[in-house]
C-alpha cells in the first residue's frame, strides 16, 4: 500500500500517522465523556474510513484529514465530532 | 499571459470531453497549459462509455437485423452466429481507431503538458500531483463523474458488473439482472438480449426510461418484451443480492410482494455522480455531492477556477461537456466577452433498437411548469421509409406552445439520433411546427415523419 503524505499548516510534508489520528479522536470522544472502550472503538472505525479515503491519494492537507475524520465521526458521535473540529478554536 | 508568476496559465483537471477541448483551444492561444489525468487519457467517453459500448451495439444491431429481419426480406440467415471474443476485438479496434490511444502525442504536439496522477487542491492556486506541487493562474475542474455506489444489501459480497466491466465480459451471460432502467441500463439490455441473454431490467420508477415521454417508455417496453424477451420490472426495488453457488439471487420488492430471481450476472447501472473529491475545500470552491456550483459563465465560487462537464451534475452527456469546455475556453481567452451556456435544446439519444432521441421539454416537464401545450404524434407506419425497411414500431412526437412554437420532441425510429438534430435546430432558433412542416423533406426518408408530426399541429 502506498504511503500518503500530509501537508501541515507550515506546508511541511510528513507521512500520514494513523496512530496520531486515532489518539486525537479518542481525546475528542473522552472530552464529551464517552467510555474509554467506546472511544477507542469509534476511533478505530473512523480511522478505517479515513485510511480508505486516503488510499488513492498521494498527498493531502491536515485540514482535509480533520474534515474527513469529523464527517465520519459525526455519524458515530456528533458531539465528539463538534469538539474534534473546533478544538483549536476553543483552546 | 505575460506574468510568469505561476507554473502554468491553465491547469485542466481531467482529460475527458470538456477538459481536452478547453485545453486544446486555450493552448492554441499560446497559453501554458497542463492537463492532469489519473486514469486513461481521453476520459470515460473515449475509453469506457459511449465509444466502446456503441461499437458492441453496432455488432448486436447487425446480428439482430440479419437474424430477425433477414428471413422477412428473403435472406437465408438460419446459420448466422457470433463469436463474442471477435465482437470484443472489433470494439477494441474501434477504440484504437477512435484516437484515445493517440491523444498523448497530439497533446504534446500542441504544447500541452500531460501530468499523470491524482490531483488534489492544497490552496486556491496550487494542486499536488504525486507530491509534486503545481501552481496555475487558472484551473478548470473537468473531473467528470463515476458510477453511483449501490445501496443494495450484499453488493459488497456478491460479484456484480458495472457499465465499465460489462464491456469486457468474456461472453454474454445466460441470464442477466440489470438494476436501473435509465439510458445506460436499457442500452445494456438491448446489447445482451440481442446476443441471446435472458435479461431482467428493474427500476423503482413507474416505467423504463423514466426521463423520457410516457409514449417512448411504452414503445421501448413493448419492444423489449415482445421482440427481445426482456422482462422489464417497474416499481421494483432491489433489496438484496446474494451469491448462491455459481448463480446470484436477486431479491426485489414490487409493492409489498417480495420476489427472487436467480441469474448468472447482475449489472448495476444506478446512475452517475460528480467526482468532487479533489480537495475543493482547500480552494474554497463551493460544491455538494451533486456537483460543483458555478455562475452562468461556469466560474466557481473562486473566480479563477472554472468547472465544466459531468462534474457540474447538470447534464451527463459528452456533447454538453464539449460545449461547456468551449465556453470555458472562450471565457478564459475573452474575459470582456463572456458567454454562458444555453441549454434550451439539448439532444439526448438512447441507443436501443429502434433508437430513442429527444430534445427540449418532455410533456411531463411542460405539465410541471404549467405550460399550455399542443402535441402531435406521427406513427412511423404511415411513411414510405418504414414500409420499405419493414419497420412497424416507432413514432415522432412534437410538443409546441399554444402559438405552435416548438418546445420539445421525441423520436423512436431507426437513426433517430441523426433525425433529432432538425428539431434541435428548430427549438434552438425558436421555429414553429409550421416552419418545419413547410420545409421540403426528401422522399422516402425517416425525416418525413417529422414533417407529418409538425403538420398535425394546428
Amino acid at each position: 500500500m502506498k504511503q500518503t503524505f500530509v501537508l501541515d499548516h507550515k506546508k511541511q510534508s510528513h507521512p500520514f500517522d494513523p496512530l496520531q489520528l486515532h489518539q486525537s479522536i479518542v481525546a475528542a470522544c473522552l472530552a464529551v465523556r464517552s467510555y474509554e472502550g467506546e472511544a477507542h472503538q469509534t476511533a478505530e472505525r473512523v480511522c478505517k474510513k479515513v485510511i480508505d479515503w486516503l488510499a488513492p491519494k498521494d498527498e493531502v492537507t491536515s485540514t482535509d484529514i480533520r474534515r474527513v475524520a469529523a464527517e465520519h465521526l459525526s455519524v458515530y458521535h456528533p458531539e465528539a465530532a463538534y469538539i474534534y473540529q473546533n478544538l483549536e478554536m476553543m483552546v | 499571459m505575460a506574468k510568469q508568476k505561476f507554473d502554468y496559465d491553465l491547469v485542466v483537471i481531467g482529460s475527458g470531453a470538456s477538459g481536452s477541448v478547453a485545453a486544446d483551444i486555450v493552448a492554441s492561444a499560446k497559453w501554458r497549459v497542463a492537463m492532469v489525468e489519473n486514469d486513461e487519457i481521453g476520459g470515460e467517453t473515449a475509453n469506457w462509455s459511449s465509444i466502446p459500448s456503441k461499437a458492441l451495439l453496432r455488432a448486436a444491431e447487425v446480428y439482430d437485423d440479419a437474424k430477425v429481419q433477414g428471413p422477412q426480406l428473403g435472406l437465408r440467415s438460419g446459420s448466422i452466429g457470433y463469436n463474442y471474443p471477435s465482437v470484443k476485438a472489433y470494439k477494441d479496434a474501434v477504440l484504437r481507431k477512435s484516437g484515445s490511444k493517440s491523444f498523448e502525442s497530439y497533446y504534446k504536439s500542441k504544447g500541452i503538458t500531460l501530468l499523470k496522477g491524482h490531483a488534489h487542491f492544497i490552496s486556491p492556486h496550487e494542486i499536488t500531483i504525486e507530491r509534486r506541487h503545481i501552481s496555475a493562474a487558472h484551473f478548470l475542474i473537468a473531473t467528470g463523474s463515476k458510477p453511483v455506489d449501490g445501496k443494495v444489501q450484499g453488493l459488497d459480497k456478491a460479484p456484480y458488473l458495472t457499465p465499465r466491466t460489462a464491456l469486457d465480459v468474456i461472453r454474454p451471460p445466460k441470464t442477466l439482472f440489470i438494476i436501473g432502467a435509465g439510458a445506460s441500463g436499457c442500452e445494456f439490455a438491448n446489447l445482451f438480449s440481442a446476443f441471446g441473454s435472458k435479461v431482467y431490467i428493474a427500476d423503482e420508477a413507474a416505467r423504463i426510461l423514466p426521463k423520457e415521454d410516457q409514449e417512448v417508455s411504452e414503445a421501448i417496453e413493448h419492444m423489449f418484451r415482445h421482440q427481445r424477451g426482456v422482462t422489464p420490472l417497474t416499481h421494483a426495488k432491489v433489496i438484496r443480492i446474494a451469491k448462491i453457488g455459481l448463480m446470484t439471487a436477486v431479491t426485489f420488492l414490487v409493492g409489498s410482494d417480495e420476489h427472487v430471481v436467480k441469474v448468472d450476472q447482475v449489472l448495476l447501472t444506478a446512475g452517475q455522480e460528480p467526482m468532487v473529491d479533489i480537495g475543493l475545500e482547500n480552494a474554497k470552491v463551493e460544491h455538494t455531492k451533486n456537483g460543483v456550483k458555478t455562475d452562468e459563465y461556469l466560474t466557481t465560487s473562486t473566480k479563477h477556477i472554472y468547472a465544466a462537464g459531468n462534474v457540474l451534475g447538470r447534464f451527463m452527456y459528452t456533447h454538453t461537456g464539449v460545449y461547456e469546455g468551449r465556453i470555458v475556453a472562450n471565457n478564459l481567452l475573452n474575459p470582456k466577452q463572456l458567454i454562458s451556456p444555453d441549454y434550451t435544446a439539448v439532444p439526448r439519444v438512447t441507443f436501443v433498437g429502434p433508437e430513442v432521441a429527444s430534445v427540449g421539454l418532455s410533456e411531463s416537464d411542460c405539465l410541471k411548469r404549467d405550460l399550455r401545450i399542443r402535441t402531435a404524434v406521427a406513427p412511423l407506419n404511415i411513411i414510405a421509409r418504414a414500409t420499405i425497411d419493414n419497420v412497424t414500431n416507432g413514432f415522432v412526437k412534437v410538443i409546441t406552445d399554444k402559438k405552435g412554437l416548438l418546445l420539445g420532441a421525441s423520436i423512436v425510429a431507426p437513426h433517430a439520433g441523426e433525425s433529432i438534430h432538425e428539431l434541435t435546430l428548430a427549438i434552438q432558433h425558436g421555429l414553429s411546427a409550421a416552419n418545419v412542416a413547410g420545409t421540403l423533406h426528401a422522399f422516402p426518408t425517416w425525416s418525413e415523419a417529422i414533417r407529418v408530426a409538425c403538420a398535425k399541429i394546428k
